[in-house]
């Protein structure tokens, strides 16, 4: 639902009459004007992927990552203000950290949720602050088994089996929604995640991208990391031969 | 001319504990004693329950082991009031994480978070020497010894209380096998070996100790949970 909120959107301390806090609302327009990140959690893991737009041929390819790790067994992708994403980065990583330091063992997906989540309505409660414009996808492997959660600008969190932030995420959401994730291994979910971003990418808008994509799973020890090279590989000739698929679909439509 | 007339010899009773001449102490030592052994899957824990200050005895029966929500068992010694206000937040912090948690703590990261409580009086400390005993996540017997700012150690038996310098050597004999040639430090007790040395430490230390007496609590904490007994021990 898109409305200005004339008078009533100059502080996040200020409701409209219906009800809304539109500064908060506008964090999100930020979100969704970021590359398209998405998550996937199947069987024996979580995969991140996101699609990284890149303003200039000189920016050094693998520089100005999106997917960052804030635990051993946690991976974040973010869409939205970068520069708010490193700095919850770092308070999650400052959290999990604290929570280990306090009862020796690795922070539980839920908990560290709920304080990225405790951490972002804080700053929808002061007009001296604004709301972070991040969407912030966290995957982890913990002893509750792989799971995801997106935490929104509001501070709203939720446990997903599959989600999607950014530009795409309706194309996304809509891909997302056909697979059987639940029956899904990882080295699948690669494929699809990157056929998924392939997708949700607009090629007449931004032109260059690259694709980021990170698990955390039983092949990895249950520890967030880059997807080898060679998968990486292989999901982008999934992707690109998916989308071939599709263009001849299409011109065989046409006909 | 005679200057000793301007000096005083402060009056103090010399079985009482006041430290800096008149001031008044915040800290009381209740006395007894306390004592935990761990086995292979089970553990061992026993406190006496004469509480005393000085040469007086308070109560014949106030027990100083607490059995939390999580299924261990805090034993303590020092001062009772500064116990049961530790054993009150500790039990306070065990519920808020099995409600956020939506599980019970483990022994170890209730022995974690337990350091990090006492040492946050590090200032103004809780006068508690705790023991806390359970069973650790392969079902092995944990037990965690402390001293009032949070300084912890896993161990495999330790004793604390005005007898704890009778029965710590005791323990370390008996249980230990220490500066015993041809012994396997690292054997573990069985069950009701560990049960009787328990009891025979403390019937030892009752005898010598002025503190110790009245009655035993004896925890037996396995994988059924935690057996509670209650044992008579000289009421002089």
């Amino acid at each position: 639902m898109t409305s200005i909120g004339t008078g009533y959107d100059l502080s996040v301390s200020t409701y409209s009459p219906d009800g809304r806090i539109f500064q908060v609302e506008y964090a999100q327009k930020a979100v969704d004007n970021s590359g398209t990140a998405i998550g996937l959690r199947v069987k024996d893991g979580v995969v991140l992927a996101v699609e990284k737009i890149k303003h200039s041929r000189l920016l050094v390819p693998e520089s100005n990552r999106r997917i960052m790790t804030a635990a051993k067994h946690v991976g974040i992708v973010s869409a939205g203000w970068m520069s708010d994403t490193r700095h919850l980065v770092k308070r999650a990583r400052e959290e999990s950290r604290n929570y280990h330091d306090t009862y020796k063992r690795d922070v539980p997906a839920k908990i560290l949720a709920e304080r990225m989540g405790m951490y972002k309505q804080v700053y929808t409660l002061y007009s001296a602050v604004r709301p972070f414009g991040v969407g912030t996808i966290m995957a982890s492997y913990d002893a509750d088994g792989p799971q995801l959660y997106m935490v929104e600008p509001s501070g709203q969190y939720f446990g997903y089996h599959g989600c999607a932030a950014g530009k795409g995420k309706q194309v996304a959401k809509t891909e997302i929604e056909k697979l059987k994730l639940s029956e899904m291994t990882v080295r699948e979910a690669i494929k699809e995640a990157a056929r998924i971003i392939y997708s949700a990418h607009d090629e007449t808008k931004d032109k260059l991208f690259e694709l980021e994509l990170s698990w955390v799973c039983e092949e990895s020890g249950r520890k967030h990391q880059r997807v080898p090279k060679e998968l990486i590989e292989e999901a982008i000739q999934y992707a690109e031969r998916a989308l071939d698929e599709d263009d001849d679909e299409m011109d065989d439509d046409e006909e | 001319m005679d200057f000793a007339q301007f000096q005083q010899a402060p009056v103090s009773v010399p079985t009482e504990h006041h430290s800096h001449g008149n001031r008044w102490d915040p800290y009381v030592d209740n006395g007894g004693t306390s004592l935990a052994i761990a086995g292979e899957d089970f553990v061992v824990v026993a406190s006496d329950t004469r509480q005393s200050n000085g040469y007086s005895i308070n109560s014949r029966y106030s027990p100083k082991a607490f059995e939390l929500s999580n299924g261990s068992v805090l034993a303590t010694t020092g001062y009772h009031a500064d116990a049961l206000k530790l054993v009150e937040h500790i039990e306070q912090r065990a519920q808020l994480y099995f409600h956020k948690h939506d599980r019970a703590m483990n022994v170890s990261a209730m022995a974690q978070m337990l350091s990090g409580i006492l040492y946050s009086k590090r200032f103004f400390p809780y006068y508690v020497f705790p023991i806390l005993s359970g069973l650790d996540a392969k079902g092995k017997g944990a037990v965690y010894t402390y001293d009032p700012v949070g300084n912890m150690e896993r161990v495999n038996y330790q004793a604390y209380g005005s007898a704890s310098a009778l029965v710590q050597p005791f323990l370390d004999s008996q249980v230990g096998f220490k500066n015993q040639r041809n012994a396997d430090p690292s054997r573990l007790l069985e069950r009701p070996q560990a049960v009787k040395l328990a009891i025979d430490a403390f019937t030892g230390a009752t005898e010598r100790d002025i503190h110790t007496g009245d009655w035993l609590d004896l925890f037996i904490i396995d994988q059924d949970g935690i057996h509670q007994t209650k044992r008579e021990l000289k009421h002089d």
